[in-house]
């Protein structure tokens, strides 16, 4: 049998205790919080509970989001879910004075701009959802379904890239996911790695 | 010979906005004056950065894009792939990338076929795709040109490149014979077991594991260097997110940084790493 080094297992202990627990796990509640829209209010996760509910981190300035917005996807995504009584949340991380930060007043210019139609802009400027989800790149999705577990966390799509014309070639895991839980089948792609920005927190 | 460089920038920019300057200048060098049928030459793109702006790596980490060449070559000429020099780190909250900043050398190996016409020179061109970033990200993309003699006559080599290529070659990852490598998974982590062939194991101050493969390793996790009597350990996390696809294979970059004695300052080692993975996660 090795035996390690008295560094070694310092080493190891060290590292054992300091890697951060995920808050958000794929197939577990998906954590509660509040955050504020662009008209001002409050909105709680949990409110949305009995709805299928849709996380969408987004920075308008990163090319991967425009790709997205551009081709006019999210709006569509964002559409159709409105429509089948979906719950969809964008959700600002970017700091005050990073790339994408959203004022009140900049996130609604952002939305009418753009014809988006979330159900709501949130903005956490001090970044404590988007840790709390570690949310890693924008876009950055997450599908909560209508008893509050996360069953979808990674790429909006299949296709890392920043060319518009790679969306409709692209495996829409959001829509998969979102298929599935209406279905009452369970997720089949329950997490992919997510591309984009880094998040500019 | 000359070189010539188009800027095109990004399209996808809301059409209303002025598109922003690029932070990243590429060209298209050769390490010789000249190539000769069926010999095999370097070439390379060049990408220059401006101070904090970086490029990405073939796996471009957490976030960012990979920065891709498609050439444009004569069609008897034979390209080889882009021989990647060792990334750099770049660490953000929640995410880490890989990739390189100040220059680098992306060189692939051409070669004229050996019945290639002399009579005229060849236009060599590439268009070169990437994504710069540095507190924010901008898409890059240029097309460059290089015209070269094809000639009978051994190649001369080019004063302004080629001590940068001899430099860049020397660096390139190597296929290593002195260490070996095993990996195999232990619950969450990938422990890559490193030995030395030698009974003069050098010792390192710290190493760490570029993965070919996105979605393998938990990028942004420590990377932690244990020894013990067989030899070194870096302990790996496992992505939290684990692969569509299982991968049983361990690919990349390991960089090797020999332990400094007073007033030394080593260079780091960098050597590819393939080796399959016990026990499928």
């Amino acid at each position: 049998m090795r035996r390690m080094s008295m560094v070694g297992w310092a080493a190891v202990m060290v590292l054992a205790l300091a890697r951060p627990a995920v808050a958000a796990e794929v197939g577990e509640p998906a954590p509660d919080f509040t955050l504020q829209d662009v008209t001002g209010h409050a909105r709680t996760l949990s409110e949305f509970r009995g709805k299928i509910v849709v996380l969408e981190w987004v920075n308008p300035e990163c090319p991967f989001v425009k790709k997205h917005y551009d081709s006019d996807n999210m709006q569509r995504l964002q559409q159709t879910a409105a429509a089948q009584g979906i719950v969809w949340l964008s959700i600002n991380s970017s700091a005050i004075g990073k790339q994408g930060h959203l004022s009140p007043e900049l996130g609604g210019e952002f939305l009418t701009a753009r014809g988006a139609s979330p159900a709501a802009l949130l903005l956490d400027s001090d970044g404590a959802v988007g840790h709390l989800y570690s949310a890693k790149t924008t876009p950055h999705l997450f599908v909560i379904n209508p008893q509050g577990v996360l069953v979808y966390a990674g790429a909006i799509d299949s296709i890392p890239s920043t060319d518009a014309g790679d969306v409709s070639k692209a495996v829409n895991y959001v829509q998969l996911a979102i298929n599935d839980v209406l279905a009452g089948r369970p997720v089949e792609t329950v997490a992919t790695q997510s591309y984009g920005c880094s998040v500019k927190y | 010979m000359y070189s010539v460089v188009l800027s095109l920038l990004s399209p996808l920019l809301p059409a209303h906005a002025a598109p922003p300057p690029s932070h990243v200048q590429a060209e298209l060098v050769a390490e010789t004056d000249s190539l000769r049928p069926g010999q095999p030459a370097w070439i390379a793109v060049v990408l220059t950065m401006e101070p904090g702006w970086h490029v990405y790596w073939h796996n471009p980490g957490d976030s960012g894009l990979s920065t891709t060449i498609r050439w444009d070559l004569p069609g008897s000429f034979d390209i080889g792939p882009i021989e990647w020099p060792a990334p750099s780190a770049f660490a953000g909250s929640e995410v880490t990338s890989y990739g390189y900043e100040g220059q680098v050398m992306l060189m692939s190996r051409v070669t004229p076929s050996a019945d290639a016409s002399t009579a005229k020179p060849a236009m060599l061109g590439a268009t070169v795709k990437w994504l710069e970033c540095r507190e924010i990200c901008l898409n890059g993309s240029t097309e460059v040109r290089l015209e070269l003699p094809i000639d009978q006559a051994v190649p001369q080599l080019n004063a302004q490149w080629a001590n940068a290529f001899a430099v860049a070659r020397r660096r390139l990852p190597r296929v290593t014979q002195q260490w070996a490598f095993q990996a195999r998974w232990q619950a969450r982590q990938l422990l890559l077991q490193i030995q030395y062939a030698d009974d003069l194991e050098p010792e390192l101050s710290g190493a760490a594991l570029f993965p070919l493969q996105p979605g393998l390793i938990e990028h942004n996790a420590p990377q932690r260097l244990t020894h013990d009597s067989d030899g070194y350990t870096l302990e790996l996390s496992g992505a939290f997110v684990a692969p569509l696809k299982p991968v049983d294979r361990l690919q990349g970059v390991l960089v090797l940084q020999p332990a400094a004695d007073p007033g030394e300052a080593p260079e780091s080692i960098a050597v590819q790493v393939d080796v399959p993975i016990e026990r499928i996660r």
